[in-house]
């Protein structure tokens, strides 16, 4: 038999050595004095510190006043699961929250590109209906012109003036659709994270 | 594991044992018998706290934290598992992170070891350093995995198999461990060995 290794070296000073090994190293040990040796070195230092007894340091905690503590804190208070969780899930749990948190910034900030947009259009639609409700006057130089070509001017600019103002409401009202698909994949990006963080918060409590 | 609890109180309600009397704080919020756990467990889990911190102001804090503790976690606790498995692991698990958290090394360990040590010195006039410094030393001077391994086989004699179940690791790697911190403190406490040895 090869020299005792350290694990059995402590085990039989400790006396838990399999029974099944005892007869093995018992035999082996009257025969080595190598591991003899070994043995006693770790018995002498157990000796010292069995010889080091600590000071009597008397300690009387009071129960009541630890349940006391203990209700003052929510007993929710228990160790967050991402303290719990270990390596990967550590990361994976950050990795969603990061994910989450960048979504839902990501959503906020298309929210309020929606909302600036909403009150573009607002502002826009405002503008038409005082201008179909409330006609500018037209200004006719009559220095110039006859009677029927000044009409027929004032009204081509109006004219001119509502197409630009139904081309900008309809480029408004592409952008604002786009935007709002766009918001919406974000916010169901968000959902999706949030549900993935919950599910592996719930695993790991 | 019911490692035999050391109390004077011990003997009020020996007849109830550890896990019944968690079973009664978890189910019923029971003072009493948290009391007597209290009781029966704060002179081990206070000296352990010492042996892993070398100072007892911050062992008899830790003590009662971890107390504190051991109630929060009453839900937690499963009758299959004997109760000092239990204990062992809030009080190791509040120690580690104490030693982390307060970013303490191992020589600021031994400095407030040593202030202790003078202050309880002026108390004692003929105190002298002893065995029992010499060796908490020396277990200071220890990592952390080595001396708890130590400190819960040695001193609050734990067997292999608890210690492995405690610490989540086999067991042939706590004996590894405690042969490899037996022979850092021989090597520290060689002296006093040698003088044994003449002896």
């Amino acid at each position: 038999m090869s020299h005792l290794n350290d694990e059995q070296l402590v085990h039989i000073l400790y006396a838990e050595v399999e029974t099944s090994l005892t007869d093995e190293t018992t035999s082996h040990l009257e025969t080595c004095q190598d591991c003899r040796d070994r043995l006693q070195l770790l018995r002498n230092t157990c000796a010292l510190l069995d010889r080091a007894t600590l000071p009597d340091r008397p300690i009387e905690l009071d129960a009541d006043q630890i349940i006391a503590a203990t209700h003052e804190t929510p007993l929710t208070t228990r160790t967050p699961p991402w303290q719990l969780a270990s390596g990967w899930m550590q990361k994976a749990l950050a990795a969603s929250l990061l994910v989450a948190i960048a979504a839902a910034g990501f959503a906020a900030g298309n929210y309020y590109r929606s909302a600036q947009l909403t009150s573009e259009l607002e502002a826009l639609e405002s503008r038409l209906t005082q201008r179909l409700t409330h006609q500018t006057p037209v200004t006719v130089d009559t220095s110039r012109d006859t009677g029927l070509e000044r009409v027929e001017r004032a009204l081509r600019r109006m004219a001119n003036e509502q197409n630009q103002l139904r081309r900008e409401l309809q480029s408004l009202a592409v952008n604002a659709e786009s935007e709002i698909q766009r918001t919406n994949q974000q916010v169901k990006a968000a959902r999706a994270a949030l549900i993935q963080l919950q599910q592996l918060a719930g695993i790991t409590w | 594991m019911n490692a035999g609890p050391v109390s004077n109180s011990s003997k009020r309600a020996s007849f109830v044992d550890d896990e019944n009397l968690m079973v009664h704080v978890r189910d019923h919020d029971n003072a009493a018998a948290f009391g007597e756990l209290v009781q029966r467990w704060q002179i081990r889990v206070h000296r352990m706290c010492f042996r892993m911190t070398g100072d007892w102001q911050d062992a008899e804090d830790l003590t009662q934290e971890v107390f504190a503790k051991l109630y929060r976690s009453r839900d937690r606790y499963v009758v299959q598992s004997a109760l000092g498995t239990f204990l062992w692991q809030i009080a190791l698990n509040h120690t580690r992170d104490f030693v982390r958290k307060s970013g303490r090394t191992r020589q600021q360990q031994l400095q407030l070891r040593d202030e202790y040590r003078q202050r309880d010195g002026q108390k004692r006039d003929n105190h002298e350093p002893d065995d029992a410094d010499e060796v908490q030393k020396a277990l200071l001077q220890l990592p952390d995995h080595y001396r708890e391994v130590v400190v819960l086989r040695h001193f609050e004699n734990l067997k292999f198999r608890q210690i492995a179940d405690l610490l989540q690791i086999p067991e042939g790697t706590v004996a590894s461990r405690m042969a490899k911190a037996l022979r850092l403190l021989e090597q520290t406490l060689r002296p006093q060995i040698t003088c044994e040895d003449t002896q």
